[in-house]
């Protein structure tokens, strides 16, 4: 069985008359330590395939596994568990907590899991050993979401998920910010999946995963990621 | 407003998005506007409830009163006033009543059914309409008591008693009367000094013989109640007014008096008519019953001394039949010793003749043998003298013989003499020798022979004798026989005697015993006769001790008789002495009196007289003053509250303003949008508050008055509309103010700058960080700290609104530790005596004495000492106080202390005056202060110190300085009474008021008591200020969670994300409310104290001391409950936070 993988997933918002199908029959699967990159237009179902991976919604029909656990049958309280755990996310907006430093927002996510990573390394690693002080609103966007990812990864979970990373971001932000990502994953053999629109990033992927119209259309494993400097957009 | 434009959707939808918020400031300035409403209107509906019921019960405006009482005919011309709507005479009495089923009698005032003026306003059943029918006091009588009777004790006085015609009253309704509107029924000289009830009877049930006890008038116009103006109208016309009811007075009293002469006049002639009857009465009265007694006493004397006899009388019957009884022995004895003595005599007769007989026979026996005898003797007597004759012969013989025999034996002895005298010569001559021997042995022979014929003569001799002594006793016997026989002879003569004589003793026996039978019955009938004798005198002796005792019933009765005769003569006399004493002493009261009519003193009592009037006023205006101090703070906390929701409304919609900015729209156009979503929260708060604190307010406080004042139902609730607009207008512009102040900056910069999102606040370092002991917060802790600093509105709205609810319940509990305490605090520490008896005039020594000998089974020590009103004046101001004189020490009595510390008994020339009067004043030891009595004398005085007091204003100065400044000592008019434990002190107080002069008694556990059921309507209040702090703390700890939740909606679905519980999100949000409802808790602490000193303060009243405590319970409760409210409101809210959807959140920054 594959890290992590989808089978027929269908995901119905809403009761009744007005029912919305987000998700339908979608079949995917992610092998560990691989960069994955789901791509699709707006409104494909990448974030509600996001949702559900990530712990933060259920499906309707369907089944989820990660490595190995299948967390589509979870409760609310073992998804609360699983995300906390197993899954760092990185968000489109970064959602840092405005009130708490670099550092602390790092601190935030590694003081409630089991085996988190030095908060102070991780933002080392990702290049902020001199911001670690600032509050969110003293650092760029960009900085923002290096903090957004230390915090991330700072839990050492088995998943990391990225939302847009670079949506609210810059070009060159924006690379250098897939560029952590990219060889974060490569350092750490750590399982990434980033969901985004530009289909310009399937190039640095290790499989793309293209969505449309609520299901998976197809599934590619590129035998030779780019650089993410070599990637144009 | 509100057109069917883009804009007006975009409001209404925005307040129903919002609806939390809108509401939130909907119910915080409905709160303030209520409790604002509320508490103004609450005096005023009081006020109008009063207002309405002395309108339609026509309460007078003065009472006039007239020691003598009034006529019909000055009530008539009173009436004729142009300012009176009506004069009425009234009449009251209090007496002792015993309603049906109660075991003990009350004290009641009785009153006459009034037609115009005090008009009781019946609440059940109906008016009396005939004699013996009455209203009752609907705060005494229940539904049930309707029906019932209660009776008129017979203890009352007679002077009362003889005023009421029916003893018995039915009771056919109840009623509340504008004469008693508190539960206060005030004090009375009657049963225990307190009335229970009042009664309104109807027409006929009493008589007074046309006086009336009051006169009370009724101005033609309706007067506001309180209101100077009629304060002042009633003091001007009360002194136009006083004049004609003096004259009117007094000519009621010249009337009175020349009556009052004329009776006393004719009263002296009567009573000098009585005296000389009782005189005369008296001395033949005495001179009548001294008769009698002399002519008891006389027979008594007779009676004793019969009766001494008696004993005398029984003895000698006693006697006598001993006597008798003796005699009837003796007869009895000598008649048995003579038939004794008869058989005696006739049988020794009898005998005698035996022994006669018998003699005779052995004597003529004897003769016959002596005859017989004689001759025998005679042939005994011959034969011894032959017997005789023949001896003689013999003796002859012998005598020859011897003669012979003698000689031959002479001759012997001779020749042997010869021999013998030979051979003395010869003594060897044998043959002489020879002759000798022989001779020797011839001569014993011889002699032998001699010796033998000597025997044979003395036997002869013998015989010879014995002979002779025959012949003899012979010749004796013989003589002896014939001496015997010649004895017989004459013992047979003597018999024959005998015979006679016997014959003539027998003779005399018989005489003598007939004799002596003869004597004996007659001593028999002797006896008889005495024994008939002594049952004659021993039946006449019964007869007289009969008759003796029937003499001395006679007398007993008559004794009894003359004692009752005595006594009722007695009775009589004293009944005609005293009655002949009292109306002496009632001539001498009526003419003192009469002297003492100098001139009647006229009393005009407005309504300033009644006790529940004057309270009223100043009950009520304790909610006023209330008022005056909370709602600011509830209109603080609805502008901050306004202030932070208009704020992150503005925050929240900021890049759609620049939308619109940019769109084109004025920035008046957009901050319509603001200033009409916070007017109409504010507005429809108002109405709503208005609404709700216009009717809550009154009455659930004029509910908490009803314990004490019962006169209404219901509240009039009043409605104050320029005040509502005047509310409503302030709250809202306010509110405008607020949320136009708040999009003011933002509506000032280009739309560019607001299209773009706003930068987030930046996190602020803060001092604390500084600390070591920062790094060891966990990072929910530092999160929250720096939030709590982050928004320094919220911060203030929390800390006034959490801190206002802890201060409001601080100020609430602490007010009624502050109230409700207060009576037993002066009744426990500082008043500690048990009642104070009031005297008509000073108690010298001897008259103490007696007071404390009749109180001695409950009264532990009783002080006398002067206390009455006086006037302090000081520092251009003045109290009434009560004033106190005394010498002696109040230890015991009075517990003099200032903090804790004892203070000393003033010195001369210095008062020691109680707390209250010290802060009203502004007074301190040292001031100067003057004292006017009610006798208008002056005491000018210096403070020598201050004591610790609350109920009542109290001067006291010694004994000393009264002498100083009057010349005389201050009257001892008041007892100051203390009980011996486990005594009643309600008995006790009755047992005084019986006393000499006692004027009234006030019994210390008695007002405690009234005072603490005043102060229990208090509760009332202090539940209401809880709820509205309730209220307060809802609001905002809703308002500023419900802010923080919205504002954070991502951090909070951030959170969720990264794998935090829901407790754990929870804490996250909900930890700084906590923080700020501690901090809020403890800001509150403090300020409710500081609010109830406030509170305390404004509420002041004259009498009372109030000071504001809180207890330990009070902090430790209004903590508690704050935290109680947020923890209900944290309740509320987690489900809130609980449907946040992560996803959703995450998605993009609007």
């Amino acid at each position: 069985m594959a890290f992590v993988e989808f089978r027929n997933v269908g995901k119905t918002y809403g009761t009744g008359q007005v029912q919305v199908q987000a998700l339908k029959n979608a079949s995917f699967a992610v092998e560990k330590g691989e960069l994955c990159v789901i791509v699709g237009p707006s409104g494909a179902g990448k974030t509600t395939l996001l949702n559900i991976l990530g712990g933060m919604d259920t499906l309707t029909t369907g089944q989820v596994f990660l490595d190995g656990q299948e967390i589509s049958n979870y409760q609310k309280r073992q998804l609360t568990t699983y995300r906390r755990q197993d899954v760092g996310f990185v968000f489109q907006f970064y959602n840092l907590v405005q009130n708490l430093t670099a550092l602390e927002n790092v601190e935030l996510a590694s003081q409630i899991c089991k085996n988190p990573l030095d908060p102070a390394q991780v933002l080392k690693d990702v290049g902020l050993q001199d911001r670690m002080k600032n509050f969110p609103a003293q650092l760029s966007g960009g900085e923002q979401q290096r903090v957004a990812i230390a915090r991330a990864l700072a839990k050492n979970p088995k998943l990391l998920l990225c939302d847009e990373p670079t949506g609210a971001l810059d070009y060159h932000t924006g690379k250098a910010i897939l560029k952590l990502l990219q060889d974060t994953g490569r350092s750490t053999g750590m399982t990434i999946i980033i969901i985004t629109h530009n289909s310009a990033l399937t190039d640095m992927a290790d499989r793309v995963i293209h969505v449309k119209n609520g299901t998976v259309a197809s599934t590619a494993v590129n035998p030779n990621p780019k650089p993410v400097a070599e990637i144009e957009w | 407003m509100v057109k069917k434009t883009a804009m007006g959707r975009d409001l209404r939808r925005s307040i129903r998005k919002s609806m939390g918020r809108f509401l939130a400031i909907m119910a915080i300035i409905a709160l303030g506007a209520g409790f604002l409403v509320g508490l103004q209107v609450t005096t005023p509906a009081m006020l109008s409830t009063l207002q309405e019921y002395v309108d339609s019960q026509a309460m007078f405006d003065l009472r006039v009163l007239n020691p003598y009482g009034f006529t019909q005919e000055e009530v008539e011309a009173l009436g004729r006033r142009p300012e009176l709507r009506s004069a009425e005479g009234a009449v009251s009495m209090d007496l002792l009543m015993l309603p049906q089923d109660a075991e003990k009698e009350i004290a009641v005032r009785v009153m006459s059914m009034p037609e115009r003026i005090n008009v009781p306003m019946v609440t059940k059943g109906r008016l009396p309409q005939k004699p013996g029918e009455c209203l009752a006091d609907s705060l005494y009588f229940t539904e049930k008591a309707l029906g019932t009777t209660i009776s008129v004790c017979p203890s009352n006085e007679t002077e009362s008693l003889d005023w009421v015609k029916e003893r018995e009253l039915t009771i056919v309704g109840l009623c509340t009367s504008p004469l008693f509107m508190n539960f206060e029924r005030g004090s009375t000289t009657v049963g225990s000094g307190a009335l229970s009830a009042y009664l309104y009877v109807a027409e006929g049930t009493l008589d007074t013989g046309g006086v009336y006890t009051d006169v009370y008038l009724k101005l033609a116009q309706d007067h506001t109640v309180y209101a100077p103006e009629y304060q002042a109208f009633l003091e001007d016309w009360e002194k136009e007014l006083e004049p004609q009811v003096q004259e009117l007075a007094d000519k009621r009293y010249d009337t009175l008096v020349q009556d009052a002469a004329r009776d006393l006049e004719e009263g002296w002639a009567e009573y000098t008519k009585g005296m000389n009857e009782y005189e005369a009465g008296h001395y033949q009265a005495v001179s009548q019953l001294r008769h009698g007694w002399r002519s008891l006493q006389e027979s008594k004397e007779l009676l004793d001394e019969q009766e001494k006899n008696l004993p005398e009388g029984y003895k000698a019957i006693e006697e006598a039949e001993a006597k008798l009884a003796e005699g009837e022995k003796t007869l009895a004895d000598s008649r048995v010793q003579l038939q004794q003595q008869k058989a005696k005599a006739y049988e020794e007769l009898a005998n005698h003749e035996a022994t006669l007989t018998e003699n005779r026979t052995q004597i003529q026996e004897g003769l016959r043998q002596l005859e017989e005898g004689l001759p025998k003797l005679e042939t005994g007597i011959s034969q011894v003298d032959d017997g005789l004759q023949q001896m003689d012969r013999a003796q002859g013989s012998l005598e020859m013989s011897l003669n012979l025999a003698n000689a031959a034996l002479s001759s012997a002895r001779e020749l042997l003499e010869q021999v013998e005298q030979a051979l003395e010569e010869n003594p060897e001559d044998q043959t002489l020798l020879l002759t000798k021997a022989e001779l020797e042995a011839k001569i014993p022979e011889l002699e032998t022979q001699v010796a033998d014929l000597e025997a044979k003569q003395a036997q002869l001799t013998e015989k010879k004798q014995e002979l002779e002594s025959q012949k003899a006793e012979l010749e004796a016997q013989y003589q002896d026989l014939l001496h015997k026989k010649q004895e017989a002879e004459s013992g047979l003569a003597k018999i024959e005697d005998g015979f006679l004589s016997l014959q003539s003793a027998r003779n005399q026996a018989d005489d003598r015993f007939a004799a002596a039978e003869a004597t004996i019955t007659a001593a028999q009938m002797e006896l008889e006769n005495g024994k008939k004798e002594l049952e004659s005198n021993r039946a006449k002796l019964a007869s007289g001790e009969a008759q003796l005792k029937e003499g001395r019933e006679q007398w007993q009765e008559g004794y009894l008789e003359f004692r009752e005769g005595l006594t009722q003569a007695m009775e009589q006399l004293g009944q005609g002495k005293r009655k002949l004493e009292g109306s002496q002493f009632l001539l001498e009261t009526g003419a003192r009196k009469l002297q003492a009519m100098e001139s009647p003193e006229v009393f005009l009592l407005d309504r300033n007289t009644n006790v529940a009037y004057v309270c009223y006023e100043s009950d009520s205006s304790i909610v006023e003053s209330v008022g005056r101090v909370f709602p600011l703070f509830f209109f603080a906390v609805a502008a901050l509250v306004c202030l932070t929701t208009m704020s992150k409304m503005v925050d929240e919609e900021r890049t759609q303003m620049g939308v619109m900015k940019a769109l084109g729209y004025s920035g008046w156009d957009i901050s319509k949008k603001y200033l009409f979503y916070a007017g109409s929260a504010s507005l429809i708060g108002c109405v709503i508050g208005v609404a709700f604190g216009s009717v809550v307010f009154p009455t659930v406080i004029f509910k908490g008055y009803q314990i004490m004042y019962q006169f209404s139902g219901q509240v009039k609730l009043t409605l104050d509309l320029w005040q509502c607009v005047w509310i409503c207008g302030g709250f809202t512009l306010c509110m405008l103010l607020v949320s136009w102040l708040c999009c003011r900056k933002e509506l000032k910069e280009v739309p560019a700058e607001l299209i773009r999102p706003k930068s987030p606040k930046a996190g602020k370092r803060l001092l604390l960080e500084r600390l070591p002991i920062w790094k060891h917060l966990s990072f929910l802790r530092k999160v929250a700290i720096r939030n709590i600093f982050r928004y320094k509105k919220r911060l203030i709205m929390m800390l006034v609104g959490v801190g206002g609810c802890t201060a409001l319940l601080v100020t609430g509990l602490g007010f009624r530790d502050s109230i409700v305490d207060i009576a037993s605090q002066q009744f426990s520490e500082v008043t500690l005596y048990d009642m104070a008896v009031t005297f008509a005039h000073g108690q010298e020594e001897s008259k103490q004495e007696a007071f404390r000998t009749a109180m001695e089974e409950s009264c532990e020590d009783a002080l006398f000492l002067h206390e009455s009103m006086a006037d302090l004046t000081a520092g251009g101001k003045s109290k009434t106080v009560q004033m106190l004189v005394t010498q002696d020490t109040l230890e015991g009595f009075v517990n003099l202390h200032r903090d804790g510390e004892p203070v000393p008994m003033p010195q001369r020339g210095e008062a020691l005056i109680s707390n209250g009067l010290a802060r009203n004043l502004g007074l301190e030891v040292g001031d100067p202060l003057t004292l006017r009595t009610t006798d208008m004398e002056e005491l000018t005085l210096v403070v020598g110190g201050v004591y610790d007091n609350i109920i009542n204003n109290y001067v006291i100065l010694s004994q000393d300085t009264a002498a100083q400044q009057w010349g005389h000592e201050a009257e001892k008019n008041t007892a100051y009474v203390t009980l011996l434990p486990e005594k009643d002190p309600y008995e006790a107080g009755a047992l005084a008021g019986t006393q000499a002069d006692v004027v009234s008694t006030l019994v210390s556990l008695d007002m405690n008591n009234r005072i603490e059921t005043m102060m229990t309507s208090m509760n009332y209040i202090v539940a209401l200020i809880v709820l509205c702090a309730a209220a307060l703390a809802f609001v905002v700890i809703y308002n500023l969670t419900n802010i923080n939740i919205t504002e954070r909606v991502r951090e909070i679905a951030t959170i969720k994300v990264l794998g935090f519980y829901p407790m754990e999100s929870a804490s996250y949000v909900f930890r700084e409310g906590l923080a700020l409802t501690a901090m809020g808790c403890v800001v509150g602490l403090g300020a409710g104290k500081l609010l109830l000193n406030f509170v305390i303060s404004r509420i002041q009243v004259d009498m009372v001391y109030f000071t504001p405590q809180a207890s330990a319970v009070t902090y430790l409760l209004a903590a508690v409950l704050t935290f109680v409210f947020f923890a209900l409101v944290d309740v509320l809210l987690y489900f809130k936070l609980e449907k946040i959807n992560m996803a959703e959140a995450l998605k993009s920054v609007e």
